[in-house]
């Protein structure tokens, strides 16, 4: 833990989802449950075959994209990951929706990997440092609101 | 603002500067799948629940085809002609970005046109992403 900034680098991994051929999963939750609120700012999948997935934020039942969408146009990998601009702030004790539908037609293991950081550790008022004026000006951020994902999108252009 | 302005006038610059990106909103994603036919033109569009703020593109297709993005709201044109998917949108793994954030306001259709390029049948998804502000 960076102790100055009292953030965590943090990966919340679903566990393997082995769906059948043509299976939905339905809609998972991924609890937030490490003591912060987590940003999320990478998003990694493997998987045996291609698959749609929708994710969101749980708590407050939003999704991220309109639809269901194939899996190559949302997921990265650790080499190559999918940025998330803005970066997404879960609220701790919240939780990470997902769900996962296949298209191969055949089996399909699934791992979905969110990557971003753990905020506020320990503390009453988490309070992420991006660099944003509007998160520095706010004394409290809301649960499940935005942040700026500067540091995420530079990291993506220096990888 | 400034300095992202500044930015995009430097062609020297081979990393923008993003620190101050108006990333208004929060992620999303909408999703436009075209169903085409062997050298089809299809016309899709959606109306965003706020100011959408688009900064890239990602697109998966069965076959090649071409892609032209409108916004209602907006007067000029963004693209002469549709341009190959290749040359107008990534993957996840490497999303295309776009030169400057397109921002669609709460009244304004975005409209995304595709052709099909394959001379055959054509399965098209296409992600528009941005910071969703409403």
């Amino acid at each position: 833990m960076n102790p100055q900034t009292n953030e965590l680098w943090f990966t919340y991994v679903t566990p393997f989802q082995v769906l059948l051929a043509n299976a939905d999963s339905g809609t998972l939750g991924l609890s937030i449950n490490r003591g912060g609120d987590f940003i999320l700012e990478r998003l990694v999948a493997v998987s045996t075959g291609t698959f749609k997935t929708q994710i969101g934020d749980g708590g407050i039942s939003l999704n991220f994209t309109s639809d269901l969408v194939d899996s190559r146009l949302m997921f990265g990998t650790a080499q190559l990951w999918m940025p998330v601009i803005p970066a997404y702030r879960f609220p701790a004790n919240g939780s990470i929706a997902y769900r996962v539908v296949d298209l191969s037609g055949a089996g399909n293991t699934i791992q979905l990997g969110f990557i971003g950081r753990i905020v506020g550790i320990g503390t009453a008022q988490p309070q992420a440092s991006t660099g944003h004026p509007k998160s520095q000006s706010a004394s409290a951020p809301p649960p499940g609101g935005f942040v700026s994902a500067d540091a995420a999108l530079a990291a993506f252009h220096h990888r | 603002m400034n300095s992202w302005l500044a930015n995009r006038r430097d062609t020297r610059r081979r990393v923008v500067d993003t620190s101050s990106f108006p990333f208004l909103g929060r992620f999303f994603g909408q999703v436009v799948v075209f169903n085409l036919a062997a050298l089809d033109t299809e016309d899709q569009q959606f109306r965003p629940r706020g100011q959408f703020n688009i900064w890239g593109f990602t697109a998966q297709s069965t076959g090649l085809f071409a892609v032209e993005i409108k916004i209602s709201g907006f007067k000029g044109k963004r693209f002469n002609r549709a341009m190959v998917s290749g040359n107008t949108a990534g993957t996840a793994q490497r999303p295309f970005f776009l030169p400057e954030v397109l921002t669609a306001e709460p009244d304004d259709d975005v409209v995304i046109s595709a052709v099909d390029l394959s001379a055959a049948a054509n399965t098209v998804n296409f992600l528009v992403l941005g910071a969703l502000n409403g």
